[in-house]
Formats: structure tokens, C-alpha cells, sequence
């Protein structure tokens, strides 16, 4: 017998939540004689989520194989959403390292040449312009202590706030 | 046009080689940019007013801006993770308050006393018992005498498990006299409790809850210290009364370990200076805080340690730690 | 009453007085764009405002902060309308018919309606407000953590029936919201939960970062992936999408949604903790159920966008009151408010009223001024938003991540919630391919912490019985809506096989 495809993604939540249920049992609990300790909510929470899931599941082998259409079924171009992802969780790593400013630039130069943009000039003028205006909002203006680098790099950013009249 | 983004790198390179060497001349005079100030608790509560007004009177003493950022979270253990990830080169100083100093002996906090410099104390208030105005407890006596009748039905409105208010609480407890913590973490919802009558008693200190005294709607029963308050003759203190607890609430600001001592004795003069200002002043008289609160560097350091200590010993003889 | 209207006339005047009149103007463009933006929220903006505020009296600092307060929970809806993203949490319900609206080509009467909506609830609100306070936060105040847990559960109930495609997709949701709510450091205790020793994970996952995740970040990627989405492709023209404010005409056929939302808005900003998200949900799920044709909610009803735009706006009036009558913030932006109040040294409180008359009467026609005005603030801003179509794609989705990473980390100044938002973005991404209903899950992170502790609360203020819910009165009243909203639907769809699930799913 084929597991409908819809069944997969219930199925790991479930074996998820029972996990996360025995979890719950080892906190460490500071003794409160007589009144209900903090693994007694989520425990509530995750018979509740384990509950869905099986009314999930009932539901798509109750619909049987075709109507359990839940998985994509659009096209989808692999490499550039790979890519997108990539970005997206490299702007916030690299940040702490190369300071908020390179990154946010070298964010942008990227991300808008993903998505598109191929013209070299209108990528750089279009980042750095972005990146100074963004700096004047939020840091100038309204002081947000946005990470400024480690190192090197951290004197860098400071060199460029000071160079900006930021600082 | 490739040759536009190479040229570009080669500036960014160079501007870091020259940033560097302009970075060690300016290391020289301190402080020569804004100081980022964390404030360790959520914007409207006692540690965010005293942070911005501390911070609004200590500028023009420095000399630069002391922009106030709000990191709240794990009893001001969030924004203290923050303060420990910046460099200890005292442009990031951070407020830090007897409720943080209660995780240490609780086993909740990542970092220990010696992991600051402890900059100056700013504030000490001391905590109350309040009872709605129309409540049938008129004195302390009465309270504790219907607690030890009833015992556990009087419902101490407090900021949770394991804290300051809840070590209180527990003290009693060991007594004879059995109270019942209900945890409220959010002050709003602390006082609406106690206001609409949901709980017989609020543990808190006297500034934060002024409005509803001036307007009759709560009154003290007790102050936990040694001697009664000059605002407040009529409420007898904890020690007189042989009760031996007091736990007041004190705010102050801290730097990482390791930033030179002769910033650290800067920042703690401009601070000392800031608080000799008659608008300052008057805000910590509205506040009821101590009149000796300021401390220098060179005694916090020390006093947070006994109070560490103090609060170990009760965790242990109360059986608040596992 | 006279020395009422005396008050009410001083405080006219002295909101017109230039610098007044300035921030109510400077606050509501702020807040409009600030809540329009995918990433920046309204709570973000006004609690960047507030080291301005140190330069100005208490009244205009109030004035600012009111008017972003307005001006913020109905951005919001411009974007959802126009892009399917909405700007901040209560602005969802108002996407789901808004965003149909403009698919089907009518964007106009959409945008319109959200202003005329907005600036209706807000206003009514804020004359209930100025008249009605006192009385109002004395009922306030004998509502226990038993009643706002009561309401609470409304709230997470209303979102299992706002038609989904299944009940059990929308239900596994909601839970793995809850369930994401009790991650980090717990109230009451301060342990830390299911942090598994990972240090973005120990300061708790705030609820913005999961709403800009999936929301700004999923749809950027979906986008991305090659295939427009089933919402994309077929969106207006810049030219077209001009507000179109309805007649008196139309607005009178919608009184009785007007009348429900305003109510709702209310009476749910007024309890602490839950404010305008709870309020646009609740209202949204009660319209659907007292409608005569809820197959329809989905497609594009003006109905659900009418209760759940008053309802946001009528929240803020709500929520004043507790601040001011009591000094007790019921929310991220009253609390902030209350901040202001305190460092000009003005406690808000029982006192408040009687000391400072005049401030806060200023106030209060401050913020009727203000949803006057909003009308106007809207259609203008909701002509630029549209402009943003013009600008060349790239550029918008590099910049909606760039503004949703400085949003985030605006929240606390620190990395793990940019983290949080960009793994959201990924995992919104996933549920938009799997037909997994992301408003439950949000709604879930929300309230769970809530539900938590109001539940916790109760059973320690009353020894663990559980009957209190059922024997307090306005406790007990509110389960039973919740009841009739969950058996209601289930009832409708035995007789009329399902109707409404089917026509969301096509």
C-alpha cells in the first residue's frame, strides 16, 4: 500500500509532538506544593496538536489518493528559491561579522540580481543609495544600534558612520 | 561595467585600511561617540524611566548621545546577553535591577556578579505590602492573624515564582503563617488585581503605585526594612515587628567586564552628576527612593555581593531551587 | 456635563495650536507608513519615536504617539490590499476580503471602505472614550484573569471557523502556534522551555517575527520560486488603484457590521493583553456567522472587511481606557504610552483626570481630530503604496527583506529575532505550498502565552478549581459564544454540505 503524500507531512508533526510531549516532562520544575508546574500548559498544547494531526490523517485517507493533493503541484525553479533561501539566512549570519552596512549592501547588490535586475550600474548605485538612506533612518535618526561588525570591521562601520556625519 | 564593481571592492578595502588607522587616534578621548544604553526590562516600567531620565541628564555631562534601546526578556537576562556580546570598551552600559540578581541564586542566569563592572547604584526602594483601601485588613496584625486562621486563602499579588516578591512571600511561610503567591507578570495586571479585588495583597514598591495611593484607592500595611519610611510614619517595618526580611528593589547600571577602570569611574561620575540635578531630584523624591542610593563603583561592586549571598541563603532554606 | 464640553472646547483649542496640530499630522503619516511597510510595525515606530518625545511637552507627546497609534493599525490594510501582505497582525482579517476585492477588480471600493471603516470605528470609539471612561473601566475592573482567559479562547475559536480549507489543517496550525508560544523563558516560573540549549531560542519567539516571516518573507519567496502563487499574477494597475470612498448610501447598508465591529473593538481593547489583533479576528469570525450568505466570506466580502477595519480602529479608543482611567497599558503600544507619560512626570491613573483636565481632554480631541483627518491620510497614502507597483520588482523584494530585517530587529535590538524572521520567511514559504493556513498559526503564538497565563492565573487565584469559567457570570457568557461560534458552523455545514469550506478551496 502507497502513503498518500499528504499523509507525510501530519505524520512528522505528530511523531514531532509526542517527542516534544516527553520533553515536556523533563523540565525542570521548581516545586510550587499544589499548584500546576510549567509543563502542564504545553503538554495541553501538543494532545491538542496530536489530536489535529489524526483528524488530519483520518481526513486524507477518508479523501484516498487523488483528492490528498496537498503537495506542490506548481512548477518551481529549484536553483533561484535555493539561492533566495540562502540569501535570506546569509544577510542575518554575516551581519554581526561584517557589520550591518556591508551587509546590508552586499544583501541587496545580491538579492535584487536574483530576482532580476542585471544592469551592474543600477544594482551598485541602487544598493549603496539604499543602504545610506536606510542608515540616516534608522541609525541616525532614530538610533537603532544596529550590529556595526566584529574586528576590524567594527571600526570600519564606526569610520563610515563618522564619514556619513551619523556619529 | 565589471570593472565598476571591482573598483568599488578595492574602495571598500581601502576604506577599511584608513578607517583603521583613524579608529586608533580616536580611541584616545572617551567617549567620542554615543553610548548605546540597554535597558534590560520592557518600555513604561521602573527600569525603562530610570534608564531615560538617568540618560537625559547624563548627556549633557558627557558630552554625547546615550541612546536607550529596550531588550526585555528572562528577567532582564536578554538585554544582559546583549550587553556581554558588545565589546567592553564602555560604549555599551546596560541597567540592571534586583529582580536580575534574584536569577543568579535561582540558577536562571547565564552570568554571574563578576561578570560586570558594576558602575554605580542608581535608585534603592523599598517594598510594601498594599491592600485596597476598602479592604477589612486595617493592619498588618489583622492580615497575618486572618492568614494563620485561613491559611493560603490570602493571595499575594507578586512578579512570579522564585523572585524577590515571592522570597517575601516564602519567609512568611517559614513563620507559620501561609500565604499564596499568585504570579502576575506584567505590573498593569498586577495592580488591576489587586484594584478590582482578585487579590487581597500587592507586594510592590511605593513610587510605582503612587497614583492609586494619592487617590485612596490602595494603602500600606508594612514596609520590609529596618526602619519605617519618612513618607509613610504610620506603617510599621518588617524589622520591627521581628520579621527579619528585607528586599528592596534597586536599579543600576552595569558594563561588561574588563572595560578600564578610568571609564568606568567617568561613567560613574557623570551618572553621580546627573542625579545631583534638581529635575532628577525630584523625580527620585515622587519615587520614594532612598535618599543614600547613589554608590560609586567601588562600593556596589562589594554590596551586590552580600546581597547575592543573602539571597542564596534564602533560596536554599526555603526550598526554592531544586 | 457643561464643564465637560468647557473641557472639550479647551482641549479643541489646544489641539489646533501649531505643534499640536503638527504631530497629529507628523503621527498619523508615521504610523500609516510605518504600519503600511511589510516588517516595520506600528509598535516598532512608536517606540522609536519615544527619545523624541523627551523634547516635547506631554501633550503633544501624547498626540504624536495617539495618532501613530491610529494611523499604525490601519496601514496595515493598504498593503494587504494591494499586495496580499499585510503590515502588521490586525490588518489579516481585512486582507482576506480585501485582497479578493482587489483580485476581482475592485480595488477602489476595497481601499475606500478600510479608510471609511477605520476612520468610523476610531472615531466612535474615541467619542466613547471621551464620555464614557470612568464607568467603563469600573466593569473593567472586576474582570479577573478568568474573564480575559474566557475572551482569549473567543479569540483562538474565531480563527478554527473563519472558513479554511479543512478544520484539522487550520487546527494543526493553531496548535503548533501555541505550542511555538511556549518556547523560551516562561512567566511565571522563568525556566526556560524547549530552548534545547540554542541561544535564539531562549528569549522566546516573538509573535512579529513569525507575522513578517511569513507574511513579507514567504511571499518574496514564493514569488521567487518561479510560479506566481494562486493570489498573484492578476493584481491592479497603479492607475486604477485610487481609493473610492462609498456613499452614506452604502455605509448604511453596512451599519450593522459598523455597529459590530465598534462594539467589539471596544470592548476587547479595553482587556489587557489581547487589543486590535484579538478584536479584527473576533469581529471577522462573529460577521461571518451572523451573516445570511458566510459561503461568500473568502471571496471578497465588503462585509468582513468593514467589521474587522472598524474593529481595529475601534480598539484604540478601547485601549486608552484602562491607561488612562487606571493607569494599567493593556497593550505594546499603550504600555509605551505610559512610558511617555512617566518621564514627563505625569502619572496616568485614578489622579489623571482630575489633576490634568486639560491634557487630557487635548487627548481626547486629539484622537477624534485625528480619525477626521485619517480619512484624508489615507487616500493619499494608499495613492503612493499603489505607486510602489511601479517599482521595478527587484528592487521592492530586496528592500521588503531589508526592511523585515531591521523590523525585527528593532523589536529588541538583537539578532535572534532577525533569525526567527528569516526561518519563518522559509517555513511561510512551505505552508503556502502545502495549503497549511498561516493566520491560525500567528493567532496561536499570540494568544497561547496569553491563554497560558490567564489559565494558570485562575487556577492559582482560585485552588485549582476549573469550574470558576463556568460560575463566573461574564466568564461563563463569553464560553458559551465560543461554544455557539465552534457548534454553529458545524451545524450549518451538516445541512448545507459544506458550502463554505468548498468555496475557498476553488
Amino acid at each position: 500500500m502507497r502513503i498518500p503524500r499528504g499523509a507525510i507531512g501530519p505524520a512528522l508533526i505528530l511523531l514531532a509532538g509526542v517527542g516534544l510531549f516527553v520533553a515536556a516532562g523533563r523540565l525542570p520544575v521548581v516545586p510550587v506544593p499544589g499548584q500546576l508546574g510549567p509543563d502542564f500548559w504545553p503538554r495541553l498544547v501538543l494532545i491538542g496538536l496530536v489530536g489535529s494531526c489524526v483528524l488530519k490523517l483520518l481526513e486524507v485517507a477518508r479523501a484516498g489518493e487523488p483528492a490528498a493533493e496537498s503537495g506542490p503541484s506548481l512548477p518551481l525553479a529549484v536553483p533561484k528559491l535555493a539561492t533566495g533561501m540562502a540569501l535570506v539566512l546569509g544577510y542575518p549570519a554575516l551581519a554581526p561579522l561584517l557589520g550591518f552596512p556591508l551587509t546590508n549592501f552586499l544583501f541587496l547588490l545580491a538579492f535584487m540580481r536574483l530576482v532580476g535586475t542585471r544592469r551592474p550600474l543600477l544594482l551598485v548605485v541602487t544598493a549603496v543609495l539604499g543602504t545610506v538612506a536606510l542608515l540616516y533612518v534608522f541609525v541616525k535618526v532614530v538610533y537603532l544600534p544596529l550590529p556595526k561588525g566584529a574586528g576590524v570591521l567594527e571600526d570600519f562601520t564606526i569610520f563610515l558612520y563618522r564619514l556619513l556625519r551619523i556619529f | 561595467m565589471r570593472n565598476n564593481v571591482r573598483g568599488l571592492m578595492v574602495l571598500l578595502i581601502a576604506l577599511v585600511l584608513v578607517s583603521t588607522a583613524g579608529a586608533s587616534l580616536a580611541q584616545e578621548k572617551y567617549p567620542s561617540r554615543p553610548i548605546d544604553f540597554i535597558v534590560t526590562w520592557g518600555t513604561g516600567g521602573g527600569a525603562d524611566a530610570m534608564a531615560r531620565t538617568i540618560g537625559q541628564h547624563a548627556q549633557p555631562i558627557l558630552g554625547v548621545a546615550i541612546p536607550v534601546s529596550n531588550a526585555p526578556g528572562a528577567s532582564g537576562n536578554t538585554g544582559l546577553g546583549q550587553l556581554q556580546a558588545a565589546k567592553a570598551d564602555g560604549y555599551t552600559i546596560a541597567t540592571y535591577i534586583m529582580d536580575t540578581l534574584a536569577t543568579i541564586p535561582m540558577g536562571l542566569s547565564k552570568f554571574g556578579v563578576d561578570d560586570f563592572e558594576w558602575i554605580a547604584r542608581t535608585q534603592v526602594a523599598d517594598s510594601f505590602f498594599f491592600v485596597k483601601s476598602d479592604s477589612p485588613y486595617k493592619t498588618i496584625q489583622e492580615l497575618l492573624r486572618a492568614a494563620k486562621e485561613n491559611p493560603g486563602k490570602i493571595r499575594v499579588a507578586a512578579t512570579g515564582y522564585g523572585t524577590v516578591d515571592d522570597i517575601t512571600v516564602r519567609f512568611f511561610e517559614k513563620v507559620g503563617i501561609k500565604l499564596t503567591t499568585v504570579p502576575y507578570p506584567k505590573p498593569g495586571e498586577r495592580y488591576a488585581s489587586t484594584l478590582g479585588g482578585h487579590s487581597e495583597v500587592l507586594y510592590e514598591q511605593a513610587g510605582d503605585i503612587l497614583q492609586y495611593l494619592k487617590a485612596g484607592q490602595l494603602r500600606p500595611l508594612i514596609i520590609f526594612a529596618d526602619k519605617r519610611h519618612p513618607a509613610f510614619p504610620e506603617v510599621p517595618a518588617s524589622v520591627e515587628l521581628g520579621y527579619d526580611i528585607q528586599l528592596p528593589q534597586f536599579r543600576s547600571i552595569v558594563a561588561k567586564k574588563g572595560v578600564p577602570p578610568e571609564r568606568v569611574k567617568l561613567l560613574a561620575e557623570a551618572i553621580g552628576k546627573g542625579m545631583e540635578t534638581p529635575a532628577y531630584k525630584k523625580f527620585a523624591e515622587e519615587w520614594y527612593f532612598r535618599p543614600d542610593s547613589y554608590m560609586g563603583s567601588e562600593q556596589f561592586g562589594p554590596w551586590v555581593r552580600e546581597q547575592v549571598q543573602l539571597l542564596d541563603r534564602y533560596v536554599k532554606e526555603f526550598g526554592l531551587k531544586r | 456635563m457643561w464643564e465637560t464640553l468647557a473641557n472639550l472646547g479647551a482641549g479643541l483649542a489646544a489641539s489646533l495650536e501649531p505643534l499640536n496640530f503638527l504631530m497629529i499630522l507628523v503621527g498619523l503619516a508615521i504610523g500609516i507608513v510605518a504600519g503600511a511597510l511589510p516588517g516595520i510595525t506600528m509598535l516598532n515606530s512608536i517606540v522609536l519615536v519615544l527619545p523624541f518625545t523627551y523634547l516635547m511637552g506631554i501633550v503633544p507627546s501624547l498626540l504624536l504617539m495617539t495618532s501613530i497609534y491610529i494611523g499604525g493599525v490601519f496601514g496595515g490594510s493598504i498593503t494587504g490590499i494591494l499586495f496580499n501582505i499585510p503590515g502588521d497582525p490586525m490588518n489579516v482579517p481585512t486582507t482576506w476580503e480585501g485582497y479578493q476585492l482587489n483580485r476581482k477588480g475592485q480595488v477602489r471600493p476595497a481601499l475606500g471602505m478600510a479608510i471609511m471603516a477605520s476612520a468610523i470605528g476610531g472615531f466612535l470609539s474615541a467619542l466613547i472614550l471621551t464620555f464614557a471612561s470612568p464607568p467603563f473601566a469600573k466593569v473593567a475592573l472586576t474582570f479577573s484573569t478568568v474573564e480575559y482567559f474566557a475572551v482569549v479562547l473567543l479569540g483562538l475559536a474565531s480563527v478554527v471557523v473563519i472558513g479554511q480549507v479543512s478544520v484539522a489543517g487550520a487546527l494543526i496550525s493553531l496548535f503548533a502556534g501555541m505550542f511555538l508560544g511556549t518556547i523560551g523563558t516562561e512567566a511565571q516560573y522563568g525556566i526556560t522551555r524547549f530552548a534545547f540549549g540554542l541561544a535564539v531560542l531562549d528569549t522566546g519567539i516573538d509573535f512579529v517575527t513569525v507575522l513578517i516571516g511569513l507574511f513579507a518573507i514567504g511571499e518574496v519567496l514564493d514569488q521567487l520560486s518561479g510560479v506566481k502563487g494562486p493570489g498573484g499574477g492578476d493584481a491592479v494597475t497603479p492607475a486604477t488603484a485610487r481609493a473610492q470612498l462609498p456613499s452614506p448610501r452604502q455605509l448604511w447598508a453596512l451599519r450593522g457590521s459598523i455597529l459590530r465591529g465598534l462594539g467589539t473593538g471596544v470592548v476587547i481593547g479595553a482587556i489587557p493583553g489581547t487589543g486590535a489583533t484579538v478584536a479584527s479576528f473576533v469581529s471577522y469570525g462573529l460577521e461571518k456567522q451572523v451573516s445570511k450568505h458566510p459561503e461568500r466570506f473568502g471571496t471578497g466580502v465588503l462585509e468582513g472587511l468593514t467589521a474587522s477595519e472598524t474593529s481595529v480602529n475601534a480598539s484604540t479608543g478601547g485601549a486608552m481606557i484602562p491607561l488612562l482611567t487606571l493607569g494599567i497599558p493593556g497593550s505594546g503600544a499603550t504600555a509605551v504610552m505610559m512610558g511617555a507619560f512617566l518621564l514627563h512626570g505625569v502619572q496616568p491613573g485614578p489622579l489623571l483626570f482630575s489633576k490634568s483636565p486639560h491634557e487630557v481632554y487635548t487627548i481626547f480631541v486629539g484622537m477624534l481630530l485625528a480619525n477626521l483627518i485619517m480619512i484624508v491620510m489615507g487616500l493619499i497614502a494608499a495613492r503612493c503604496f499603489a505607486q510602489l507597483m511601479k517599482v521595478p520588482e527587484p528592487i521592492l523584494a530586496a528592500f521588503i527583506i531589508a526592511f523585515c530585517f531591521l523590523g525585527a530587529y528593532a523589536l529588541r535590538n538583537d539578532m535572534s529575532d532577525v533569525w526567527m524572521t528569516m526561518l519563518f520567511g522559509i517555513l511561510g514559504f512551505f505552508m503556502r505550498r502545502y495549503n497549511l493556513p498561516i493566520p491560525p498559526l500567528i493567532l496561536g503564538i499570540i494568544l497561547g502565552p496569553l491563554a497560558e497565563q490567564y489559565f494558570l492565573t485562575s487556577m492559582v487565584s482560585h485552588g485549582n478549581d476549573v469550574t470558576v469559567f463556568f460560575t463566573r457570570p461574564v466568564s461563563a457568557a463569553v464560553l458559551l459564544t465560543t461554544v455557539g461560534l465552534l457548534v454553529w458552523p458545524a451545524l450549518r455545514w451538516r445541512f448545507g454540505r459544506g458550502r463554505a469550506y468548498e468555496v475557498r478551496k476553488a
